[in-house]
């Protein structure tokens, strides 16, 4: 099987690009021959990972907005067995600590455990302050039964890039 | 009490309530620009339902039926889902039975987990229905 991109973007997220992009994906699925299953699990977690940057990308410098090193970044591509699902965007350094903590707490748990995770979280009745709901993440390690391959790295006294890397099984269905 | 109807787009479902037959679907794609606005006119309507009809002692005759036919949901949209879930499966304590219908493609089995995960969170079994 050959390796190939799929989709990859530079830029800053807004809703409509989402859109956009969700179009420029569904182009590719029978070019590429890829199974309705596995579409579904890239799809979905390609919104909840476009989301996530539309949401947290909000620290860039005044004035920068447009500078390459704040500028999120977006793709999809597929290797030898797996789709490959790659984000990366600036975050605040004070929101770093509980969004680590989310994380590697998402990593500690099988299925069962993220079920769970999902039912007490979407029994709370809470949302962010973002209007998020608090699932995207855990709808994200559901989707992947993978861990989550993560990393911070320092933009500046206020931001670091966060870059989050989801796998999904080609034949998973 | 009038209906409520919203047309779908790219983005966000048709819903449709309507306080005579008690039917009440959702269709689509959910990933409005505004969840949060989408989904309060929602709850809103069935809130002031719940209202008329305790107040008047009428709920519809053939009961409550809901209708999801969803091919995609937010993680967002979810949440508020379960909401709208919560008020009417609420009225059970009116003697109201709602019947919930989970409509799913055949090929996506995440969608029909998403149900599951719902019924689940909600302790309410679901009717789960091929869309074809």
């Amino acid at each position: 099987m050959e390796n190939y991109t799929i989709l990859d973007h530079s830029g800053i997220i807004h809703y409509e690009t989402i859109g956009e992009l969700i179009h420029t994906f569904k182009d590719q699925i029978h070019v590429k021959g890829i199974q309705t299953g596995t579409y579904k699990k890239i799809l979905l977690v390609m919104i909840e990972s476009l989301e996530n940057i539309m949401k947290h990308s909000e620290c860039c410098p005044s004035g920068q907005n447009h500078a390459s090193t704040y500028m999120p970044v977006f793709s999809i591509r597929k290797n030898v067995s797996q789709f490959i699902i790659a984000s990366s965007n600036p975050v605040k350094k004070q929101s770093i600590p509980a969004f680590k903590d989310r994380l590697e707490y998402l990593n500690t748990l099988d299925q069962q455990g993220l079920k769970d995770f999902y039912k007490k979280t979407i029994t709370n009745g809470l949302f962010t302050n973002r209007g998020g709901a608090g699932l995207g993440l855990i709808e994200i390690a559901k989707i992947s039964g993978k861990k989550i391959t993560y990393e911070f790295s320092p933009l500046d006294d206020h931001c670091d890039r966060f870059n989050m890397i989801i796998t999904i099984d080609e034949t998973s269905n | 009490m009038l209906p409520f109807y919203s047309g779908s787009s790219d983005f966000s479902p048709r819903a449709e309530f309507s306080s005579t037959t008690g039917l009440f679907e959702l269709a689509g794609v959910s990933r409005p620009e505004n969840v949060s606005a989408f989904y309060s006119q929602l709850i809103d309507w069935l809130k002031i339902f719940e209202q008329e009809s305790v107040h008047s002692g009428t709920w519809p005759g053939n009961g409550i039926t809901v209708n999801f036919k969803l091919t995609y949901c937010n993680s967002a949209s979810s949440k508020y889902i379960f909401q709208i879930l919560e008020i009417i499966l609420s009225w059970k304590r009116y003697g109201i039975q709602p019947v919930i219908n989970w409509y799913y493609d055949e090929s996506d089995d995440k969608m029909k987990d998403d149900g599951q995960d719902l019924a689940d969170a909600l302790e309410y079994n679901f009717n789960y229905l091929s869309l074809s």
